[in-house]
């Protein structure tokens, strides 16, 4: 005897299409005999949703997301990997030339002493240490300048602004809210762990310089404006990063976001 | 996948992944940012994703998107909630199927809901919904079950009224 769950279960494969044609045929003909799992089966009927053709809301606008090969292709892999190739031969290069042979080792000790002064077989380790240091100078000299990257401390504050065009925003599709106008979000306190960018990776901190990211279509940021919270979108945005030294206090990071073609549309979050 | 052939998939997936974004957001924007997300992330992958599995891809990316969507909208409404003390809704009225079967939808959890609209509007079989959303057959079968009993109880308990 089937109990009430798994008789609901054999209803729902029924619909489903689960069953075997045989198993199908039994359910069938309780459904048929009972009229309680007839309504269990015609109500199980209607939670298949459906949706009429006319119905069918259409995405806006799918152009905007069609990309081309050299939107995202910087360079061609070939030179990619080419470059790749030449800076792998080009730092082993470096090595070699910093990290002689043992055996060139004892030559440019020997070069660099005179003849009288070479060491006995119990002096080699004071050549050896003295050659070591002739290394470490010339290896000192060609080590390039380390190149200053600027670690972004984890609770700074990231005033937000963002210069538009004025006449750009007449042109503007997306109705603008007017709690939301430029001017009136010129700067702002964003955390940095607020801002959601697509290609995180592509953002990058270097000391006093801009760095473009401009690999992104559209950015939403979280913003509090007149003490409300929003979600704020902006769609092609020229985004670039500049460091704010401050004496004694922590450095703050300037986030620039400019868009030719304006688009930004607010949500409130309720 | 070449550039051509992410385009196609623009084409051909774009309209079916708003759907279903504004199924279970309802809301336009957020869907079409999904949609917007969706599509930059394979943009990104393009070259390891094959062209016949672009759609899977981008579903379970939108699928991914949406869960961190009502996670971020959960800690707002909680916050909210808790701010504005909010009255009990009030009953709601029913015109028809389709809104009893939407506002039922609405109310099932958010992962019931995902499979459900997947095998419906989608046709997706019980494993393709389980590449998109990271479950085994026959727990999506199960979520399936559960869900249109769900919706079988609230349509049946207003049966009468309809």
């Amino acid at each position: 005897m089937n109990t009430k769950e798994e008789m609901e279960m054999k209803v729902f494969d029924l619909l489903e299409g689960n069953l075997s044609k045989e198993e199908a045929m039994a359910v069938e003909a309780l459904i048929q005999r009972d009229p309680h799992w007839a309504r269990e089966y015609r109500l199980m009927q209607l939670t298949y949703l459906q949706e009429a053709e006319g119905e069918k809301p259409v995405y806006p606008n799918p152009e905007k997301l069609y990309r081309t090969a050299a939107t995202r292709t910087l360079f061609p892999r070939r030179a990619y990997y080419g470059s790749a190739a030449a800076a792998v031969a080009l730092l082993a290069i470096g090595f070699w030339l910093r990290e002689p042979a043992p055996a060139s080792r004892l030559a440019i000790a020997s070069e660099s002493l005179p003849a009288q002064s070479v060491p006995a077989p119990e002096g080699r380790s004071a050549a050896a240490a003295r050659s070591a240091k002739v290394q470490k100078v010339q290896a000192r000299r060609m080590k390039p300048a380390p190149m200053p990257v600027y670690e972004p401390p984890r609770d700074c504050i990231v005033p937000l602004q963002y210069d538009m065009d004025e006449d750009a925003l007449l042109a503007v599709a997306e109705p603008v809210p007017s709690s939301l106008e430029p001017r009136s979000v010129r700067t702002l306190p964003l955390p940095v762990q607020q801002l959601q960018l697509a290609s995180p990776q592509s953002v990058r901190f270097i000391d006093g310089k801009y760095i473009p990211v401009n690999q992104r279509k559209s950015l939403y940021f979280r913003l509090m404006n007149q003490g409300r919270e929003m979600l704020a979108y902006v769609t092609d945005p020229s985004i670039r990063f500049e460091r704010l030294p401050r004496e004694g206090r922590i450095d703050r990071l300037r986030l620039r976001i400019e868009t030719q073609r304006i688009g930004i549309i607010a949500t409130l979050i309720e | 996948m070449t550039a051509l052939e992410y385009n196609q998939c623009v084409d051909q997936h774009s309209n079916v992944l708003y759907r279903f974004a504004l199924h279970q957001l309802k809301d336009q924007d957020e869907a079409q940012e999904i949609v917007q997300v969706s599509f930059e992330k394979l943009w990104i992958k393009h070259r390891d994703v094959q062209f016949e599995k672009a759609k899977s891809y981008l579903f379970t990316t939108a699928h991914r998107a949406m869960i961190d969507f009502w996670r971020r909208q959960q800690r707002t409404t909680q916050l909210t909630e808790a701010m504005e003390n909010r009255p009990a809704p009030a009953t709601p009225v029913y015109k028809g199927l389709k809104e009893v079967l939407e506002k039922a939808l609405a109310a099932l959890p958010e992962i019931q809901r995902t499979v459900v609209l997947l095998r419906d509007y989608e046709g997706y079989s019980y494993e393709e919904i389980g590449e998109i959303t990271q479950l085994n057959e026959s727990q999506v079968k199960v979520y399936i079950f559960r869900a249109r009993q769900k919706m079988k109880e609230m349509i049946g308990s207003l049966e009468a009224v309809l």
